[in-house]
Formats: C-alpha cells, sequence, structure tokens
C-alpha cells in the first residue's frame, strides 16, 4: 500500500532525479556484475557475446557439430574412441566393450579380436553409426560431462592453480602483508598517541608537527632511498619490506586520528588504576587501548584497504611472482595473459567478490573509515 | 602524577618515531638531495653535482615530461570538474529524496573499495579492440571497430576509470556536509520566496562551500598521485608515452630506465605541485567562499 502512495506522489521532477540516481546506480554496478557474468564464460564466448547471461547453456562443438565431453576415450593405438563394437552378419551386436577400461588385457582373446583388423572391419559396417564416426577422430564417453563454454568455472580453476600467477597465494601474502600492516598500525599509533597526549615534554610539538607533516609525503617522494635502504639491508624482495614499508607509510595518518581521540579521553578512570597500582604499561593495554575501539576501527579499515591496494609500493618492492599479493597478480595477469579475457575477468571477479561481500556487511564503517582518511596527503 | 614518570615514554613514542624519521623523513631529504646529483643505477651512491641539470632537463628538454606533467594537469581538471561536479549533483539530488538515499550511497561509494588495478584490469576489458565490451556493442549496432587506446583517444579513455571511481568519495563528504545544513536555513529561505535551484545556489552551495574546497583540494592532490590505473590501462605510457602522468612516468624513468637522480627530480616536482596547487586552492576559494 505505501508503495503504491508513493507512486501516486511521485512527481515528473522526482522521478527525473530517480532516473539519474539510477543511471549513475548503473554504472558503478553493470561493470562489476558484467566481469563476474564473464568470469563464468569461456574466452571465446567472451569475445563474442559477452552480454548474455552465463547461466544459459552453451557447450562446445567438434567440427563435426557434436558436443565435446570432458572424456575421450583412445583405443590401444592412442587414437581416440568412445566404444569398440563387434557384430554378427545379420547387424546386431555381438561385443560391446569399453576399450578404455583396464580389463583389456592385450593378449587375451577379446584383444585379438578387438585388434587393428577387427576394427577396420568393424568400419564397414558402423559407419553409418552417427556416435561413431572413425574418419574424426574423436569418440566422446557420452556418459560424461559435456564441456561447456558457458557456464564454466575453468577460469577460476586456471587462477587458483596457475603456477606462474597463482592468484590464491596473491592472496596468502596480501592477508600476511596487510594484516600485519594493519596491527602495527594500529599499535604503534596508539601508543605514539597516548605518549604524545599524555605526557608533556620538551620537543613534544616539534614531534606532534612531524607527524602531521608526514602526511604531505606521497611515496614517490620517499621510495628510491627507500628501495636503497631496503637492498642495503638484504629485505628487498621480501614480504618485511612492503609491511615495514606499508606501516611508516601509514603511521602519519593513523597517528593524527588517534591523537585527536586520545586527547578527548577522560583521564580520571587512568588515575584512578594508577592509584590502584598499575604502572604506565598496564594502563595503556587495560585501559586506554580497548577504550580506542571506535578509533581503532577507523584506522584498521583505513589502513588495510590502503594497503592492500597500494599497487606502487609491491611493484617497487618484490620481485618473485610467489611473494606477490593480489594487486601485482593482477598486473602480472594483465601483461601475461591479457588476451585470455575469460581468465583476466575471472581474476578481477576472484578480487572483487570478497571485497564486495565484507563490503555489503561493514559498509557503515568502511564509508567512514576510508572518508576520515581524506585528511591522508 | 600519573605522568611524572618519563621512562615509559620512551617505549610508546620511540617506535613510531624511529619509523618516520628512517623511513620518511631521512629518505624525504636524501630524495631531494639525490635530485641534484648524478646516479647511474638504482643502487650505485651518488656521483658529481649537477645542480639544477635534472630540473632543466625536465622543464627544457623533455618532451614527453612536459607531456606528463600536461596530462597531470589535465587530470586535475577534470577531477575538479567532473569528479566534483557529478558528486555535487548527485548529492544535492540524493539530499532532495527520502527513499533509497541509503542505497545510492552504498553503491556510489563500491568503486573506492576495489583496488584500481582490478578496475584497470576491467576496463582493458571493456577497451580491447578484438572482443571488447565496448567494440561488441559498437558492431552490434553496426558500427566499424574502434582502437579505443589510440593516439587521440587514450588519455581520455584512461582518464574515465580514474574519474569515474572516485565520484562516491567525494559524493560521501558533500552528503554529510549536506546533511549539516540544517533545515530552519531553508525555511526562512522558503519564506523569503527561495524555490529550487535559486535555493540551491544562493544558500546551499555558500554553506557547503568548505566541504566543496576540502573535496577540490583532495581531488587535486590525488590526481598527482595518480598511478594504479594508467600503469594498469596503459603500460608505460602507451602508446607512445601519450598517457604517461607524473607518477608513472616517474616510475618509469626510475626504475625501467634507471635513469635514478632524473626520477627523484620527478617526484620531487610531484611534492611541490601539489603542495602549491592544494594551498593556492584552498587560499583563492576559501576567501571566495567567506564573502559568498
Amino acid at each position: 500500500m505505501a508503495k503504491i502512495r508513493g507512486l501516486h506522489r511521485m512527481t515528473p521532477q522526482k522521478a527525473l532525479i530517480y532516473a539519474v540516481l539510477l543511471l549513475w546506480a548503473f554504472t558503478t554496478l553493470f561493470p562489476f556484475v558484467w566481469v563476474i557474468n564473464n568470469s563464468f564464460k569461456d574466452s571465446s564466448l567472451v569475445v563474442s557475446d559477452s552480454f548474455t547471461p552465463a547461466f544459459r547453456k552453451i557447450y562446445s562443438y567438434d567440427q563435426h557439430g557434436r558436443i565435446i565431453r570432458e572424456r575421450v576415450l583412445k583405443d590401444e593405438y592412442g587414437r581416440d574412441m568412445y566404444r569398440e563394437y563387434l557384430y554378427n552378419e545379420d547387424g546386431t551386436v555381438k561385443l560391446e566393450k569399453d576399450v578404455n577400461k583396464p580389463a583389456l588385457d592385450q593378449s587375451s582373446a577379446f584383444a585379438g579380436l578387438m585388434g587393428y583388423n577387427a576394427s577396420l572391419q568393424q568400419d564397414e559396417k558402423t559407419a553409418n553409426l552417427p556416435a561413431y564416426d572413425t574418419s574424426s577422430g574423436y569418440v566422446y564417453d557420452e556418459t560424461s560431462d559435456p564441456v561447456m563454454r558457458s557456464p564454466t568455472i575453468r577460469n577460476y580453476v586456471t587462477a587458483f592453480t596457475n603456477n606462474n600467477v597463482n592468484i590464491l597465494r596473491g592472496y596468502r601474502n596480501s592477508l600476511i602483508i596487510s594484516g600485519t600492516v594493519m596491527v602495527l598500525v594500529m599499535l604503534l599509533s596508539t601508543m605514539m598517541a597516548f605518549g604524545l597526549t599524555r605526557w608533556t615534554f620538551r620537543g613534544r610539538e616539534i614531534i606532534k608537527s612531524l607527524v602531521v607533516a608526514a602526511l604531505m609525503f606521497p611515496a614517490f617522494s620517499t621510495i628510491v632511498p627507500v628501495y636503497r635502504m631496503i637492498t642495503r639491508v638484504g629485505l628487498f624482495d621480501t614480504l618485511s619490506s612492503v609491511i615495514i614499508v606499508q606501516t611508516a607509510g601509514n603511521l602519519a595518518f593513523a597517528c593524527t586520528v588517534m591523537m585527536g581521540f586520545v586527547t578527548a579521553l577522560p583521564c580520571e578512570l587512568e588515575e584512578a588504576a594508577f592509584i590502584e597500582g598499575c604502572g604506565a604499561q598496564d594502563i595503556f593495554w587495560r585501559i586506554v587501548l580497548p577504550m580506542c575501539r571506535p578509533a581503532l576501527a577507523t584506522v584498521a579499515i583505513f589502513t588495510f584497504i590502503w594497503s592492500y591496494n597500494d599497487l606502487f609500493v609491491q611493484m617497487v618492492l618484490l620481485r618473485s611472482k610467489a611473494l606477490m599479493p593480489v594487486c601485482a597478480i593482477l598486473r602480472e595477469i594483465s601483461s601475461q595473459y591479457g588476451t585470455d579475457y575469460g581468465f583476466m575477468a575471472a581474476a578481477v571477479a576472484i578480487v572483487v567478490i570478497p571485497v564486495m561481500i565484507l563490503y555489503l556487511f561493514l559498509q557503515k564503517n568502511i564509508i567512514k573509515g576510508l572518508t576520515a582518511g581524506a585528511v591522508k596527503g | 602524577m600519573l605522568y611524572r614518570d618519563r621512562r615509559p615514554l620512551i617505549v610508546f613514542v620511540l617506535p613510531s618515531l624511529l619509523l618516520m624519521l628512517v623511513l620518511l623523513y631521512y629518505p624525504f631529504l636524501e630524495n631531494i638531495v639525490n635530485s641534484f646529483f648524478e646516479i647511474r643505477t638504482l643502487v650505485s651512491p651518488r656521483e658529481e653535482f649537477i645542480g639544477l641539470g635534472n630540473y632543466r632537463k625536465f622543464f627544457a628538454g623533455d618532451a614527453m615530461a612536459i607531456l606528463s606533467l600536461q596530462n597531470t594537469l589535465v587530470l586535475m581538471a577534470l577531477t575538479v570538474v567532473f569528479q566534483v561536479g557529478i558528486a555535487l549533483v548527485l548529492a544535492l539530488l540524493v539530499s532532495a529524496i527520502r527513499r533509497g538515499a541509503q542505497f545510492f550511497r552504498v553503491v556510489y561509494f563500491f568503486p573506492i573499495v576495489i583496488s584500481a588495478t582490478a578496475i584497470g584490469l576491467m576496463f582493458s576489458l571493456f577497451y580491447a579492440y578484438d572482443g571488447g565490451m565496448l567494440n561488441q556493442i559498437v558492431t552490434a549496432l553496426g558500427g566499424e571497430k574502434v582502437l579505443w587506446l589510440s593516439d587521440d583517444k587514450a588519455f581520455v579513455m584512461v582518464a574515465i576509470p580514474v574519474l569515474w571511481q572516485y565520484v562516491g568519495f567525494y559524493f560521501v563528504i558533500i552528503l554529510t556536509g549536506l546533511s549539516g545544513v540544517s533545515e530552519d536555513v531553508y525555511e526562512s529561505a522558503e519564506i523569503d520566496g527561495a524555490t529550487g535551484l535559486k535555493k540551491t545556489w544562493y544558500i546551499t552551495l555558500p554553506l557547503i562551500s568548505d566541504v566543496l574546497v576540502t573535496c577540490m583540494t583532495l581531488a587535486i592532490t590525488g590526481a598527482i598521485k595518480v598511478f594504479d590505473l594508467p600503469s594498469v590501462i596503459a603500460r608505460n605510457g602507451a602508446p607512445k608515452g601519450l598517457t604517461h602522468f607524473l607518477g608513472t612516468y616517474m616510475y618509469q624513468k626510475t626504475f625501467i630506465a634507471q635513469d635514478v637522480d632524473y626520477g627523484s627530480a620527478i617526484s620531487i616536482i610531484i611534492v611541490v605541485l601539489g603542495v602549491v596547487l592544494s594551498r593556492t586552492v584552498g587560499r583563492l576559494l576559501g576567501r571566495d567562499g567567506e564573502r559568498g
């Protein structure tokens, strides 16, 4: 009822507003839908009709127009076969044997019957059977699954098993790198914020302004000396190098956010704890850190997403494909498999789908975390 | 009394401070010094002093450098006009409706969460000459296949996803700004006879001018740092360096051509340009906003 009433109140002006808004929503959603849809298709199909939904069944056909199936049987000469038949004079089947089964003993009488001569004789008699065309070279096992051009998970299998650019391995590396960076940044920035807001000492204002000024350094302006430093200490092409550099790169932002938050925290609890005999360490771990949870969530989300998406540092500091996180792997895929559209679509989908699911659950926090990062330079 | 003992302070402040000094400040300063010296390879030491040689080369002797600078500046202008512009229009429209505002917020913001690398890969599937999505549409409509990344189109084609991806970001910031404008202002304006566009132009925009300036500053600094998308869609500034931006050109010069000192100089130019431009925008428009 409510809906209908709403429609009645829909003025042309409002309809236009919705039309414009939906149009932009379409541009932000359609590309991802398109990519996910095509990730379930064979490359040959992505190239020819990328708009048909992937759940429409499309089979692969051989040059004779028969559906290609996953299992192709071979005879003892290594030729592909489906089944061997022996026929009586009147054309009825005398013997029917699946030649691919190990039951066939080469020395047995049956094998003799099935031998080269036998099959030659059969050829004439079975030529009229459509499923047994000896000239094609391929005879498919009709009980096996047909090879689908759509839908197919072949692209995903490639993405997860390809030794050269393995996305699963990329995910592992990404989680190690971004997870560690996230935890380190959360911890270090809260410690720094705690130190800089609770104690007064000479040089405190200088350090504070150093933190704020560090927001302005883009990675470009530090990367060469950092690269040289990392190489000198032998950390080049290791996960730790990326972790250290990204941690440093995110600290300034995280410290700024945490300082703002910790300053506003009331000191009473800490003082009470001090009177109870807690030291600064205890107070930090048991009181300040737990109280910082809301701000930490912002820092965590921002840091993780930033680190996960930061291609530049990954590209500079990592050379081995085995160590590359997802983004670097994606770039490799685009350069090496740029013509395998199905594989590329699957690679993008593999990166997009988990983020999409996470986003659906955490959208409020993510939007807040990333726009708070607006102050990051 | 609690925080009189300063010994724990070292434990709390030193780790972060050291990390920042060693991995941000020291490299940043070394980078400035490096840009004045000759450095032969990525790992070799500084050699002779060449002063402003690299900067002179950038502005006077390197057509591609100028092109990358020009591309970056054009992209900046485009981000201000289109990213912030579209975001503003969308935010104004969304604030005018009741139903579905949250839906649009979530949907518009989504591309930002996806890595620019994945988006780059996606757009190369759209742009591909043989069987790319756009060419499938073109041929289905009876047209000839188009070379989307040709000399004259490549820049625009690389700019489109860059612009498109971040509209939602500014949309959310502007929308938040709009929600801070109190209803009373509109009510009194309506009493004075302001309606529709007039209300938007004379009341809403001046009230959120701070937010808009923030967005423009962010858009400009963002445009300077563009790297991932162009480096995936159009490798090494393909075709012929026409899609090089300062960031990708710096990477190309430093890590591929191993012209390390020159790369350092380019990165300094990036920093200076960023600081100068964002300050200028803040100052110019900030004053405008106050007057409005």
